[in-house]
């Protein structure tokens, strides 16, 4: 019995500076309840074995299981979803780069359209100013130099303007535009049948000036003649005087 | 590791994590989350575990791990309890006027006292005296030296002892 207390006592002060070995333990709880005293050290057993008890439910390994099987199943997916964007796919076209595509498409033929309508109404409105330009400097010395000839050549003109006029066919019209041969011919719609008349009467007018000019030329000559020999007389009355 | 050995060998850990998980972070529920979080995790890398690796000891350490990281970013983070902050513990020989009315028995007031214990205190009783590691064995999961287990699970026990005394004023005769 003494070997005994003094085992347990020992063992008691082993196990509360923590050099107990499990198995010293196992030995000190046997002791330990053989007695029918309340004892801190019991209290502390039967609290560790409590403890002991605690285990998970018994759907616990289902549950993991299942889940275990749905991270799985997204593992798969996962790894399809991968899959999807590797080359061996890649020669189908994507959806989204399809839209893309469609997109910049879009984008290119608006702009070639801006910018071939944009050329050809520069070099339309260029072309209508300078053809305009050279008809009137055209008609103009034409009319100064010979004003039967700028009948003619007006002649000559309304014929071919009429027939290359075509408010129906912009199509010809505008071909006309880029005939170097032509490029006295007034071919733009909005030069119309209005504007045709008033280069008309701009020619006559010009025309009438340049006819009074050579009256009035010749109005200065005469003048001129009767003002030297007025003088004349005046320097022969001199004389007789 | 193949399938069946995570059935084999690191299944029948479920209860000692489940143990553990309860007491850092507290409830049941939370607990058995945990376990199953830190199992799946371990299913997921059981590729990377070698075959004659302590998963025993691997387990252990990943369910804690698992928990502490759960405890820092959720509302189990009542507070922070450090071995400084519970010196009070070794010098006062009172009980809360609180816990003395919560508790219904001896087993419920060391329950609500390791509740108040440092994280590391918690871990090495709970993996001394109730899942019945060495100290060897305590100080290669928790990455103490053994000394420091020793020193650390002596003032443990030693507290607890004082606490029950107090209370309970045990008429016994230790001669």
């Amino acid at each position: 019995m003494k070997i005994e207390e003094t085992s347990y006592k020992d063992l008691l002060d082993k196990y509360y500076e923590g050099e107990t070995s499990p198995a010293e333990e196992l030995q000190l709880e046997s002791l330990i309840f053989q007695s029918k005293a309340p004892t801190p050290e019991k209290d502390l057993f039967d609290y560790f074995e409590s403890e002991k008890q605690i285990e998970l439910g018994g759907d616990f390994d289902e549950k993991l299981f299942a889940k275990i099987k749905f991270s799985q199943e997204n593992q798969k997916a996962g790894e399809q979803n991968f899959n999807d964007f590797t080359p061996k796919q890649s020669t189908e076209p994507n959806p989204e780069k399809k839209a893309v595509f469609y997109r910049y498409a879009y984008l290119a033929a608006a702009s070639l359209v801006l910018i071939f309508a944009s050329v050809l109404y520069f070099s339309q409105s260029n072309k209508k100013e300078i053809s305009s330009v050279n008809k009137t400097l055209i008609t103009q010395t034409q009319t100064l130099e010979n004003p039967e000839q700028q009948q003619e050549l007006a002649k000559s003109q309304k014929e071919n303007d009429l027939v290359k006029i075509d408010d129906n066919n912009l199509q010809k019209s505008s071909k006309n535009f880029f005939n170097k041969e032509r490029g006295l011919v007034i071919t733009d719609e909005n030069l119309g049948s209005q504007n045709k008349i008033a280069l008309k009467k701009t020619q006559e007018a010009f025309a009438l000036i340049a006819a009074s000019f050579d009256e009035a030329d010749e109005n200065l000559d005469k003048l001129e003649y009767i003002n030297s020999s007025s003088e004349i007389i005046n320097f022969l009355n001199t004389f007789n005087e | 590791m193949e399938d069946i050995d995570f059935e084999r060998r690191v299944l029948p850990m479920k209860n000692k994590m489940f143990r553990l998980a309860i007491k850092i972070l507290g409830t049941r529920e939370d607990a058995e989350e945990a376990v199953q979080e830190t199992l799946i995790k371990i299913w997921q890398k059981r590729d990377n575990i070698k075959e004659n690796s302590n998963l025993e000891g691997y387990a252990i350490i990943v369910a804690r791990n698992h928990c502490l990281d759960k405890l820092k970013t959720s509302y189990h983070k009542h507070k922070a309890v450090d071995i400084e902050n519970h010196e009070f513990y070794l010098d006062s020989r009172t009980i809360s006027p609180q816990k003395d009315a919560e508790f219904k028995d001896a087993a419920h007031l060391i329950d609500l006292i390791m509740k108040d214990f440092p994280e590391r205190w918690r871990m090495i009783v709970q993996l001394r005296d109730i899942e019945g590691y060495t100290n060897a064995e305590v100080a290669d999961i928790l990455g103490l030296e053994e000394n420091v287990v020793k020193v650390t699970l002596s003032r443990t026990r030693k507290k607890l002892r004082e606490i029950l005394i107090n209370k309970y004023k045990y008429n016994y005769n230790e001669n």
